[in-house]
């Protein structure tokens, strides 16, 4: 009761939370979809378990892949996690992109090509896409289990911008790695306003 | 002593055409870059940085002039001034302050807070003795040579190596003095009229 009581206090206090408090006072904590009204009993209380005990609102890795899926820009922000591990699931996400950029789901002028939303959820990580019209793709690995759309579009548009710059210094090749400093700090800045948005 | 405020820097800044900013900025960049891969030497590329920036303020002097519409300067400071308030304010957009000025009043020290010439630029690991604005240093020399003011101009400051502004430093030439009265007689030849 207490673990539901703490979660029903977070949600309330996050500004335009999706969560809303059940009556028994589980909070929905769904894998792949951020709708639905009510989660199962024991996947919601094990979620809020973990949610009040540990807050993994983190984002984990951030990738840029240039459109003849070299890698760009890779940066981890967990030590914990295995950088090989990282690698793989961002390779991997990258046929799933392709995927998407060649069968669209609908066609028509309504298509928003750039935020291509999630990709797939894998065991503990969420896997978001983001398509340039460069062909340049943005990758965002993140363990938060409850992520809003909202703030994820959000954190895709900062980050272009700060990519945007990036290239935009003359010293830069374009197709070689992202080696500015002030573009690694200004994501470092962004990772950390969307863990402080998107935290309860 | 005529006073020359910022204001009459803005009012000529509004009436001027004006270009992208950021079509400047990448164009400059792209000319940095490629005299870099051209010349490979980065002091070989400051001096022809320097060298553009000459043949540019040559020119640009007689724009200066005849859009700025200010009386002669009496002395170097009031040249100074008039640089840094309203020909930095009119071709680059940006306000400059004069400060550090020595006893003798033949060198001081220009300061810009902003410059739209390095917007997004880092310099890499390669280039560390590269002074990017360099042409701005022409620039100021070439324009003030063509009013018989020989100076030289050189970079105290740089953002792009660490400093938190740029500041440029101006000598007056001691070795002109005997063309002082040559140069005021040519002041006085291509002078515009005071305003009433």
């Amino acid at each position: 009761m207490l673990l539901s009581r703490v979660r029903e206090e977070r949600s309330l206090q996050a500004a335009g939370t999706r969560q809303r408090a059940t009556p028994n006072g589980c909070a929905t904590i769904s894998r792949v979809k951020n709708r639905g009204p009510a989660g199962l009993d024991s996947a919601s209380a094990s979620a809020v378990e973990e949610e009040a005990t540990k807050p993994e609102k983190m984002i984990v890795c951030i990738a840029v892949v240039g459109h003849q899926n070299n890698p760009l820009y890779i940066q981890s922000f967990t030590e914990a996690d295995d950088a090989l591990k990282l690698h793989h699931i961002v390779h991997c996400s990258l046929d799933v992109v392709d995927e998407r950029v060649n069968n669209p789901k609908k066609s028509g002028p309504l298509l928003n090509e750039t935020f291509l939303g999630l990709l797939y959820p894998t065991e503990n990580y969420k896997v978001y896409g983001y398509l340039t019209n460069t062909k340049v793709k943005f990758i965002l690995v993140t363990t938060d289990l409850d992520v809003k759309d909202a703030d994820v579009r959000n954190f895709f548009r900062r980050f272009h911008a700060a990519y945007v710059d990036a290239v935009s210094n003359p010293f830069h090749v374009p197709g070689k790695k992202i080696t500015s400093r002030t573009f690694a700090e200004r994501v470092s800045t962004i990772v950390k306003a969307f863990g402080l948005s998107s935290a309860g | 002593m005529p006073t020359v405020g910022p204001r009459s820097g803005d009012a000529i800044f509004a009436n001027v055409e004006r270009v992208n900013a950021e079509l400047f900025t990448l164009t400059y960049g792209a000319i940095v870059r490629q005299l870099l891969t051209d010349l490979e030497e980065v002091e070989e590329v400051n001096k022809q940085l320097d060298q553009m920036g000459y043949n540019i303020g040559t020119r640009l002097i007689d724009e200066f002039l005849a859009k700025a519409n200010i009386s002669r300067c009496v002395d170097f400071k009031e040249t100074a001034e008039m640089i840094a308030k309203v020909g930095f304010k009119m071709f680059l957009g940006v306000t400059a302050s004069v400060t550090n000025w020595d006893i003798e009043g033949t060198c001081c020290s220009v300061v810009l807070e902003e410059n739209p010439l390095v917007d997004f630029v880092e310099l890499p690991d390669t280039c560390q003795g590269l002074y990017y604005c360099n042409v701005l240093c022409g620039v100021i020399r070439g324009a003030l040579e063509m009013v018989s003011m020989k100076t030289e101009v050189t970079w105290v400051r740089d953002v792009l190596r660490g400093d938190d502004s740029y500041e440029l430093q101006y000598w007056r030439d001691h070795r002109c003095r005997w063309l002082l009265g040559f140069s005021r007689y040519m002041q006085l030849l291509f002078a515009k009229p005071n305003p009433t």
